[in-house]
Protein backbone atom coordinates (compact mmCIF):
# COMPACT_ATOMS: atom_id res chain seq x y z
CA UNK A 1 0.00 0.00 0.00
CA UNK A 2 0.92 3.23 -0.66
CA UNK A 3 0.74 4.67 2.51
CA UNK A 4 2.94 2.18 4.10
CA UNK A 5 5.53 2.25 1.71
CA UNK A 6 5.41 6.29 2.64
CA UNK A 7 6.12 5.55 6.05
CA UNK A 8 8.54 2.96 5.23
CA UNK A 9 10.90 5.24 3.08
CA UNK A 10 12.34 7.10 5.95
CA UNK A 11 10.86 10.40 4.13
CA UNK A 12 8.73 11.34 6.87
CA UNK A 13 11.71 10.94 9.73
CA UNK A 14 13.22 13.28 7.08
CA UNK A 15 10.45 15.77 6.91
CA UNK A 16 10.27 16.39 10.68
CA UNK A 17 14.09 16.92 11.11
CA UNK A 18 13.98 19.51 7.87
CA UNK A 19 16.62 16.99 6.00
CA UNK A 20 14.70 16.81 2.72
CA UNK A 21 15.24 19.29 -0.24
CA UNK A 22 12.16 22.26 -0.22
CA UNK A 23 10.58 20.38 -3.11
CA UNK A 24 10.43 16.97 -1.29
CA UNK A 25 9.29 18.76 2.29
CA UNK A 26 6.27 20.38 -0.43
CA UNK A 27 5.25 16.84 -1.85
CA UNK A 28 5.47 15.30 2.04
CA UNK A 29 3.40 18.26 3.20
CA UNK A 30 0.60 17.87 0.75
CA UNK A 31 0.49 14.11 1.18
CA UNK A 32 0.00 14.43 4.71
CA UNK A 33 -2.95 16.99 4.40
CA UNK A 34 -4.99 14.25 2.45
CA UNK A 35 -3.96 11.67 4.62
CA UNK A 36 -4.70 11.81 8.42
CA UNK A 37 -2.46 8.23 8.90
CA UNK A 38 0.27 10.23 7.61
CA UNK A 39 -0.35 13.22 9.93
CA UNK A 40 -0.66 11.15 12.95
CA UNK A 41 2.63 8.74 12.09
CA UNK A 42 4.30 12.55 11.52
CA UNK A 43 3.51 13.52 14.97
CA UNK A 44 4.35 10.22 16.67
CA UNK A 45 7.82 11.06 15.23
CA UNK A 46 8.00 14.30 16.24
CA UNK A 47 7.12 13.10 19.69
CA UNK A 48 10.10 11.03 20.19
CA UNK A 49 12.41 13.56 18.87
CA UNK A 50 10.20 16.28 21.36
CA UNK A 51 11.19 14.27 24.26
CA UNK A 52 14.78 13.76 22.99
CA UNK A 53 15.12 17.52 22.72
CA UNK A 54 13.04 18.40 25.65
CA UNK A 55 15.28 15.58 27.79
CA UNK A 56 18.81 17.10 27.17
CA UNK A 57 17.36 20.79 28.29
CA UNK A 58 19.46 21.99 31.15
CA UNK A 59 17.22 23.24 34.52
CA UNK A 60 17.01 26.59 34.16
CA UNK A 61 14.12 29.55 35.20
CA UNK A 62 11.75 29.24 32.03
CA UNK A 63 9.12 32.11 33.66
CA UNK A 64 12.02 34.36 34.19
CA UNK A 65 13.53 34.05 30.61
CA UNK A 66 10.28 33.98 29.12
CA UNK A 67 10.29 37.71 31.13
CA UNK A 68 13.34 38.61 29.68
CA UNK A 69 12.22 37.77 26.09
CA UNK A 70 8.86 39.47 26.67
CA UNK A 71 10.87 42.82 27.82
CA UNK A 72 12.66 42.94 24.77
CA UNK A 73 9.63 42.65 22.78
CA UNK A 74 7.85 45.52 24.70
CA UNK A 75 10.85 47.75 24.86
CA UNK A 76 11.16 47.38 21.17
CA UNK A 77 7.63 47.98 20.55
CA UNK A 78 7.80 51.64 23.22
CA UNK A 79 11.16 52.34 20.63
CA UNK A 80 8.60 52.46 18.05
CA UNK A 81 6.25 54.36 19.45
CA UNK A 82 9.09 56.97 21.03
CA UNK A 83 10.03 57.76 17.26
CA UNK A 84 6.55 58.83 16.72
CA UNK A 85 6.61 61.45 19.38
CA UNK A 86 9.46 62.95 18.94
CA UNK A 87 8.57 63.90 15.33
CA UNK A 88 5.42 65.01 16.45
CA UNK A 89 6.98 67.32 18.99
CA UNK A 90 9.23 68.95 16.30
CA UNK A 91 6.33 69.52 14.63
CA UNK A 92 5.24 71.08 17.50
CA UNK A 93 8.09 73.08 18.04
CA UNK A 94 8.31 74.70 14.62
CA UNK A 95 4.92 75.65 15.06
CA UNK A 96 5.35 76.96 18.33
CA UNK A 97 8.32 79.61 16.93
CA UNK A 98 5.84 81.01 14.25
CA UNK A 99 2.70 81.03 16.24
CA UNK A 100 4.24 82.24 19.71
CA UNK A 101 5.22 80.82 23.01
CA UNK A 102 2.62 81.62 25.26
CA UNK A 103 -0.74 80.41 24.35
CA UNK A 104 0.62 77.19 22.69
CA UNK A 105 2.98 76.53 25.50
CA UNK A 106 0.03 76.40 27.97
CA UNK A 107 -2.04 74.42 25.65
CA UNK A 108 0.04 72.17 25.21
CA UNK A 109 0.82 71.91 28.92
CA UNK A 110 -2.54 70.42 28.94
CA UNK A 111 -2.41 68.23 25.89
CA UNK A 112 0.32 67.13 27.82
CA UNK A 113 -1.67 66.27 31.08
CA UNK A 114 -4.08 64.60 28.75
CA UNK A 115 -1.51 62.43 26.96
CA UNK A 116 -0.50 60.91 30.60
CA UNK A 117 -4.50 60.42 31.74
CA UNK A 118 -4.84 59.06 28.18
CA UNK A 119 -1.96 56.54 28.53
CA UNK A 120 -3.00 55.61 31.89
CA UNK A 121 -6.26 54.85 30.20
CA UNK A 122 -4.57 52.80 27.86
CA UNK A 123 -2.48 51.12 29.67
CA UNK A 124 -6.02 49.52 31.39
CA UNK A 125 -7.38 48.82 28.65
CA UNK A 126 -4.58 46.68 26.91
CA UNK A 127 -4.17 45.02 30.39
CA UNK A 128 -8.18 44.43 30.06
CA UNK A 129 -7.31 43.53 26.22
CA UNK A 130 -4.84 40.77 27.72
CA UNK A 131 -7.05 39.20 30.14
CA UNK A 132 -9.67 39.16 27.21
CA UNK A 133 -7.94 37.75 24.67
CA UNK A 134 -6.20 35.17 27.15
CA UNK A 135 -9.85 34.10 27.99
CA UNK A 136 -10.62 34.06 24.23
CA UNK A 137 -7.51 31.46 24.01
CA UNK A 138 -8.95 29.38 26.77
CA UNK A 139 -12.41 29.66 24.58
CA UNK A 140 -11.08 28.97 21.50
CA UNK A 141 -8.55 25.96 22.87
CA UNK A 142 -11.79 24.35 24.54
CA UNK A 143 -13.72 24.60 21.17
CA UNK A 144 -11.23 22.89 18.90
CA UNK A 145 -10.82 20.32 21.73
CA UNK A 146 -14.67 19.58 21.81
CA UNK A 147 -14.83 19.43 17.97
CA UNK A 148 -12.40 17.19 17.66
CA UNK A 149 -13.53 13.71 16.77
CA UNK A 150 -11.27 11.83 19.40
CA UNK A 151 -13.49 13.56 22.03
CA UNK A 152 -15.87 11.85 23.63
CA UNK A 153 -19.03 14.18 25.31
CA UNK A 154 -20.14 11.86 28.89
CA UNK A 155 -22.87 13.02 30.26
CA UNK A 156 -22.86 12.71 34.07
CA UNK A 157 -26.15 11.91 35.86
CA UNK A 158 -27.25 13.58 39.42
CA UNK A 159 -26.84 10.12 41.91
CA UNK A 160 -28.82 9.37 44.90
CA UNK A 161 -30.10 12.39 46.90
CA UNK A 162 -28.53 14.50 44.30
CA UNK A 163 -30.20 13.66 41.02
CA UNK A 164 -30.61 17.69 40.21
CA UNK A 165 -26.89 17.69 40.07
CA UNK A 166 -24.76 17.09 37.07
CA UNK A 167 -21.88 17.59 34.73
CA UNK A 168 -20.31 16.98 31.60
CA UNK A 169 -17.05 15.95 30.83
CA UNK A 170 -15.50 16.08 27.45
CA UNK A 171 -12.54 13.08 27.10
CA UNK A 172 -10.11 12.63 24.39
CA UNK A 173 -8.37 9.91 24.99
CA UNK A 174 -5.35 10.51 22.37
CA UNK A 175 -4.79 13.86 23.76
CA UNK A 176 -4.81 12.37 27.16
CA UNK A 177 -6.73 15.43 28.37
CA UNK A 178 -10.41 15.59 29.98
CA UNK A 179 -12.01 18.92 30.14
CA UNK A 180 -15.22 19.56 32.24
CA UNK A 181 -18.20 21.36 32.52
CA UNK A 182 -19.42 21.99 36.42
CA UNK A 183 -22.17 24.44 35.64
CA UNK A 184 -24.71 22.06 37.30
CA UNK A 185 -23.19 21.41 40.30
CA UNK A 186 -24.51 23.26 43.06
CA UNK A 187 -22.10 24.90 45.07
CA UNK A 188 -19.76 23.30 47.19
CA UNK A 189 -20.37 23.37 51.18
CA UNK A 190 -17.62 25.45 52.86
CA UNK A 191 -14.43 23.51 53.71
CA UNK A 192 -15.58 20.84 51.53
CA UNK A 193 -14.64 20.40 48.08
CA UNK A 194 -15.35 18.29 44.45
CA UNK A 195 -13.06 15.73 43.50
CA UNK A 196 -13.20 14.05 40.01
CA UNK A 197 -12.18 10.65 39.87
CA UNK A 198 -11.64 8.27 36.70
CA UNK A 199 -13.33 4.94 37.07
CA UNK A 200 -12.23 1.43 35.40
CA UNK A 201 -14.97 -0.96 36.06
CA UNK A 202 -15.13 -4.35 36.88
CA UNK A 203 -13.53 -4.52 39.40
CA UNK A 204 -14.79 -0.90 40.43
CA UNK A 205 -11.17 1.28 40.30
CA UNK A 206 -11.33 4.77 41.23
CA UNK A 207 -7.84 7.37 40.08
CA UNK A 208 -7.68 10.41 41.47
CA UNK A 209 -7.81 12.98 38.28
CA UNK A 210 -7.51 16.14 40.67
CA UNK A 211 -9.89 18.86 42.87
CA UNK A 212 -12.43 20.30 41.21
CA UNK A 213 -12.17 24.20 41.90
CA UNK A 214 -14.53 26.75 39.54
CA UNK A 215 -12.82 28.62 37.02
CA UNK A 216 -13.58 31.73 35.34
CA UNK A 217 -15.23 30.19 32.24
CA UNK A 218 -16.41 27.42 33.92
CA UNK A 219 -13.87 24.69 32.47
CA UNK A 220 -11.26 22.86 33.56
CA UNK A 221 -8.83 20.95 32.31
CA UNK A 222 -7.47 17.68 33.41
CA UNK A 223 -4.45 15.67 32.20
CA UNK A 224 -5.95 12.40 32.01
CA UNK A 225 -3.37 9.39 30.48
CA UNK A 226 -6.32 6.60 32.60
CA UNK A 227 -7.76 3.98 30.73
CA UNK A 228 -11.04 5.90 31.67
CA UNK A 229 -14.25 4.22 31.36
CA UNK A 230 -16.58 6.00 33.69
CA UNK A 231 -16.28 9.96 35.67
CA UNK A 232 -17.66 10.59 38.78
CA UNK A 233 -17.52 13.20 41.01
CA UNK A 234 -17.52 12.91 44.92
CA UNK A 235 -17.75 15.57 47.91
CA UNK A 236 -14.91 15.58 49.82
CA UNK A 237 -12.70 17.55 52.61
CA UNK A 238 -11.18 20.46 51.58
CA UNK A 239 -7.67 19.63 50.10
CA UNK A 240 -9.43 16.21 48.25
CA UNK A 241 -9.14 12.31 49.76
CA UNK A 242 -7.20 9.66 48.64
CA UNK A 243 -10.10 7.44 47.55
CA UNK A 244 -13.66 8.92 46.92
CA UNK A 245 -16.08 8.73 49.77
CA UNK A 246 -19.00 6.78 48.07
CA UNK A 247 -21.89 7.90 50.31
CA UNK A 248 -21.46 11.43 49.30
CA UNK A 249 -20.71 10.51 45.15
CA UNK A 250 -22.82 13.31 43.25
CA UNK A 251 -22.27 12.15 39.41
CA UNK A 252 -21.34 9.59 37.89
CA UNK A 253 -20.92 9.00 33.97
CA UNK A 254 -20.26 5.84 31.71
CA UNK A 255 -18.31 6.56 28.12
CA UNK A 256 -20.43 4.51 25.75
CA UNK B 1 2.72 17.27 23.34
CA UNK B 2 -0.04 16.41 21.09
CA UNK B 3 -0.72 17.48 17.65
CA UNK B 4 0.48 20.71 16.43
CA UNK B 5 -1.21 23.87 17.91
CA UNK B 6 -2.23 25.47 14.79
CA UNK B 7 -4.49 27.69 16.41
CA UNK B 8 -1.68 28.39 18.87
CA UNK B 9 0.68 29.55 15.81
CA UNK B 10 -2.13 31.54 13.80
CA UNK B 11 -3.21 33.54 16.74
CA UNK B 12 0.59 34.23 17.24
CA UNK B 13 1.01 35.33 13.69
CA UNK B 14 -1.76 37.35 14.21
CA UNK B 15 0.51 39.05 17.04
CA UNK B 16 -1.54 37.71 19.99
CA UNK B 17 1.23 37.86 23.03
CA UNK B 18 -0.82 35.26 25.31
CA UNK B 19 -0.34 32.76 22.24
CA UNK B 20 3.18 33.54 22.15
CA UNK B 21 3.40 33.05 25.41
CA UNK B 22 1.67 29.32 25.08
CA UNK B 23 3.92 28.22 22.03
CA UNK B 24 6.93 29.15 24.17
CA UNK B 25 5.68 27.27 27.18
CA UNK B 26 5.20 24.50 24.83
CA UNK B 27 8.72 24.47 22.66
CA UNK B 28 11.17 26.41 24.94
CA UNK B 29 12.67 22.80 26.66
CA UNK B 30 13.03 21.11 23.33
CA UNK B 31 14.78 23.97 21.55
CA UNK B 32 16.78 24.72 24.73
CA UNK B 33 18.01 20.64 24.00
CA UNK B 34 18.71 21.25 20.98
CA UNK B 35 20.92 24.41 21.33
CA UNK B 36 22.91 22.97 24.42
CA UNK B 37 23.70 20.03 22.05
CA UNK B 38 25.19 22.55 19.65
CA UNK B 39 26.91 25.40 21.65
CA UNK B 40 27.47 22.96 24.59
CA UNK B 41 27.29 25.77 26.74
CA UNK B 42 24.63 26.74 29.96
CA UNK B 43 25.03 30.41 29.46
CA UNK B 44 25.46 30.46 26.08
CA UNK B 45 22.91 28.26 25.34
CA UNK B 46 20.24 30.21 27.51
CA UNK B 47 21.32 33.04 25.50
CA UNK B 48 20.97 31.61 22.11
CA UNK B 49 17.24 30.29 23.72
CA UNK B 50 16.22 34.07 24.50
CA UNK B 51 17.76 34.94 20.78
CA UNK B 52 15.51 32.07 18.98
CA UNK B 53 12.51 33.19 20.71
CA UNK B 54 12.23 36.66 19.85
CA UNK B 55 13.34 35.66 16.54
CA UNK B 56 10.34 33.03 16.31
CA UNK B 57 7.95 35.74 17.22
CA UNK B 58 9.48 38.76 14.86
CA UNK B 59 9.68 36.44 11.90
CA UNK B 60 6.02 34.37 13.22
CA UNK B 61 4.70 35.93 9.57
CA UNK B 62 7.34 33.42 7.51
CA UNK B 63 5.46 30.16 8.75
CA UNK B 64 3.85 28.77 6.30
CA UNK B 65 2.34 25.03 7.13
CA UNK B 66 2.07 24.28 3.59
CA UNK B 67 6.05 24.06 3.69
CA UNK B 68 6.20 21.83 6.98
CA UNK B 69 5.63 21.64 10.50
CA UNK B 70 6.33 24.26 13.06
CA UNK B 71 8.38 22.27 14.73
CA UNK B 72 10.76 21.74 11.73
CA UNK B 73 10.72 25.68 11.47
CA UNK B 74 11.32 26.35 15.32
CA UNK B 75 14.25 23.46 15.06
CA UNK B 76 16.13 24.91 12.11
CA UNK B 77 16.05 28.93 13.70
CA UNK B 78 17.49 27.40 17.12
CA UNK B 79 20.15 25.29 14.67
CA UNK B 80 21.04 28.01 12.69
CA UNK B 81 21.09 30.45 15.58
CA UNK B 82 23.59 27.96 17.81
CA UNK B 83 25.49 27.79 14.68
CA UNK B 84 25.97 31.43 13.88
CA UNK B 85 26.44 31.77 17.71
CA UNK B 86 30.30 29.82 17.41
CA UNK B 87 30.65 31.48 14.41
CA UNK B 88 30.20 34.94 15.52
CA UNK B 89 32.74 34.08 18.08
CA UNK B 90 35.35 32.82 16.11
CA UNK B 91 35.36 29.43 17.98
CA UNK B 92 37.70 27.65 16.01
CA UNK B 93 35.00 24.72 15.92
CA UNK B 94 33.23 24.07 12.79
CA UNK B 95 30.37 22.48 12.17
CA UNK B 96 31.99 19.45 11.06
CA UNK B 97 34.37 19.16 13.71
CA UNK B 98 31.43 19.32 16.39
CA UNK B 99 30.36 15.74 15.44
CA UNK B 100 33.15 14.54 17.36
CA UNK B 101 31.26 14.36 20.54
CA UNK B 102 27.21 13.84 20.32
CA UNK B 103 24.12 14.43 22.51
CA UNK B 104 24.98 10.87 24.44
CA UNK B 105 27.66 12.10 26.04
CA UNK B 106 25.96 15.41 27.03
CA UNK B 107 22.97 13.42 28.39
CA UNK B 108 25.23 10.98 30.04
CA UNK B 109 27.92 13.66 31.56
CA UNK B 110 25.72 16.52 32.76
CA UNK B 111 24.04 16.60 35.85
CA UNK B 112 22.49 19.45 35.71
CA UNK B 113 19.95 18.72 33.22
CA UNK B 114 16.00 19.69 34.01
CA UNK B 115 15.24 16.73 35.73
CA UNK B 116 11.06 16.95 35.12
CA UNK B 117 11.73 15.55 31.71
CA UNK B 118 12.62 12.05 32.50
CA UNK B 119 16.39 12.58 31.94
CA UNK B 120 16.97 9.27 33.67
CA UNK B 121 14.88 7.48 31.58
CA UNK B 122 15.99 9.03 28.70
CA UNK B 123 20.18 7.97 29.44
CA UNK B 124 19.03 4.32 30.22
CA UNK B 125 17.30 4.73 26.18
CA UNK B 126 19.93 6.60 24.39
CA UNK B 127 22.52 3.88 25.84
CA UNK B 128 20.76 1.40 24.29
CA UNK B 129 20.84 2.93 21.30
CA UNK B 130 23.23 1.24 18.91
CA UNK B 131 26.36 3.29 17.83
CA UNK B 132 25.69 3.99 14.51
CA UNK B 133 21.93 4.89 15.21
CA UNK B 134 23.60 7.50 17.71
CA UNK B 135 25.79 8.91 14.94
CA UNK B 136 22.99 8.96 12.51
CA UNK B 137 20.62 10.63 15.15
CA UNK B 138 23.10 12.87 16.47
CA UNK B 139 23.97 14.54 12.46
CA UNK B 140 20.10 14.16 11.48
CA UNK B 141 18.50 15.89 13.89
CA UNK B 142 20.42 17.78 16.36
CA UNK B 143 22.94 19.35 13.98
CA UNK B 144 20.50 19.30 10.73
CA UNK B 145 22.80 18.05 8.37
CA UNK B 146 20.47 17.28 4.62
CA UNK B 147 20.80 13.24 3.78
CA UNK B 148 23.71 14.38 1.05
CA UNK B 149 25.81 15.91 3.44
CA UNK B 150 25.60 13.31 6.27
CA UNK B 151 25.70 10.37 4.06
CA UNK B 152 28.90 12.34 2.92
CA UNK B 153 29.82 12.37 6.74
CA UNK B 154 29.02 8.68 7.55
CA UNK B 155 30.35 7.54 4.11
CA UNK B 156 26.83 5.58 3.23
CA UNK B 157 24.91 5.92 0.54
CA UNK B 158 22.24 8.40 1.61
CA UNK B 159 19.09 6.43 0.65
CA UNK B 160 20.91 4.18 3.00
CA UNK B 161 20.80 6.15 5.46
CA UNK B 162 17.03 7.48 5.27
CA UNK B 163 15.93 3.91 6.17
CA UNK B 164 18.70 3.33 8.94
CA UNK B 165 17.57 7.10 9.83
CA UNK B 166 13.76 5.59 10.27
CA UNK B 167 14.82 2.10 12.21
CA UNK B 168 17.33 4.23 14.76
CA UNK B 169 13.89 6.19 15.25
CA UNK B 170 11.63 3.23 16.04
CA UNK B 171 14.04 1.55 18.38
CA UNK B 172 14.00 4.97 20.27
CA UNK B 173 10.12 5.05 19.93
CA UNK B 174 9.71 1.25 20.82
CA UNK B 175 11.49 2.03 24.16
CA UNK B 176 9.75 5.69 25.06
CA UNK B 177 6.58 3.27 25.06
CA UNK B 178 7.70 0.85 27.21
Amino acid sequence: MEIDDIKNSGDLEAYVCGALTRQETMTIAKLVKQHPELELEIELIENAYFKLAAGMAPAIDQIALFETIKGYIKENKAKAAQNHWSQYIGWAAAILLLVGAGYLFNENTGLNEQVVSIEQKNDILNNEVENLDSLNTDYQEALAFIKDPNTVKVNLAGQGNHTSAGAVAFHNPRQKVTYLDISGLPEAPANMTYQLWSLTLNPLTPTNLGIVSATRDGFIEFLNANDTQAFGITLEEAGGSATPTLERLYTLGVIN
Amino acid sequence: MNAQPDLLIARMQEGSEVAFNRVYERYNEALHGVIYSIVKNEDVAQEVLQDVFIKIWKNADSYDSNSGRFFTWILNIARNASVDYLRSKRHKNSLKNLSADNFVDIIVSNNNLDEETNTMFLKQWVEKLEPMCIKIIDIIFFKGFTFKDGAEELDMPSGTLKTRHRKCLNNLREMMVN
